[in-house]
């Protein structure tokens, strides 16, 4: 009886892989990534495409 | 120790795609200060580079110290009206236009008059991309008249990378309504079905 209980919580904790702060941390993190990638990474391939859409945005520095 | 395949396939996709994005990132940094070839490209085309115009034996010639721009960096415009014999031409009235081609604006502009005919503009580029500087010359003095000189300069300014602090200010401006958001909006979605739910089992039991 004791085992199964064990085994079942262990199961449930296996399951819930991340904390709830964790996953909301890593999905902010994930969009400063991309929005570093858009607008402020020095890369040209994808700088230079997005050049009008820096500069219409106004708050980002471009050049 | 089963786990959701689908949370783990999105998980997996999520680091891929974020190593991309490092990856992209950490390659950036490497081209930092190289950066606006392509609009550089695009600009190359039509660019009038006079440092003189004649007209009616009148010459309006300027020189550019240094030849190019740097953001930061002032530029020394100087110039001068002769006449058909070479002679400086005294009282001219000049009109300077500092003019933006990216967003077709005038950033400076101002008249003087030079008693002895000679200009000397000190300009600051305040935006790493070609200006147009245009110069008008005309006589200030109704006595001894010439007619007027037009003159149009296009300016490389070399571009300036932004200090990455001030980059990573503005990337925390854009993700502070994000993380608010998160912040906000994870307990209230997770509160809304769990009330639903209570009121439900309320409504069970007074009925």
């Amino acid at each position: 009886m004791a085992a199964t209980f064990a085994t079942r919580t262990m199961t449930r904790t296996a399951n819930i892989s991340i904390s709830l702060v964790l996953q909301a941390v890593i999905f902010v993190t994930m969009v400063g990534l991309v929005l570093w990638t858009m607008l402020f990474t020095p890369y040209g391939n994808i700088h230079d495409p997005l050049h009008a859409l820096r500069h219409a945005l106004y708050i980002i520095p471009c050049h | 120790m089963s786990r959701n395949p689908v949370a783990m396939l999105i998980a997996g996709l999520a680091a891929i795609v974020a190593i991309a994005l490092l990856v992209v990132a950490f390659l950036g940094e490497g081209q930092r200060g190289g950066a606006h070839v392509a609009e550089e490209h695009e600009a190359a085309a039509p660019a009038p580079r006079q440092n003189n115009v004649t007209s009616g034996g009148y010459r309006l010639a300027i020189s550019l110290s240094p030849d190019a721009g740097v953001v930061g960096e002032v530029v020394t415009i100087t110039g001068r009206v002769t006449d058909a014999s070479g002679q400086p031409v005294r009282n001219v009235r000049y009109e300077l236009i500092s003019h933006h081609l990216e967003d077709d604006v005038p950033i400076f502009r101002s008249t003087i008059v030079a008693p002895d005919g000679t200009f000397s503009w000190g300009n600051q580029f305040w935006d790493g991309t070609e200006h147009e500087l245009r110069i008008t010359a005309s006589s200030a003095d109704p006595a001894a008249s010439f007619p007027q000189l037009r003159l149009v300069r296009v300016v490389d300014v070399e571009p300036l990378p932004p200090p990455v602090g001030v980059q990573v200010r503005a990337l925390l401006w854009l993700l502070l309504p994000v993380a608010l958001g998160t912040a906000i909006g994870i307990p209230l979605g997770l509160r809304a079905p769990a009330r639903r739910v209570t009121n439900l089992r309320q409504t069970t039991a007074t009925a």
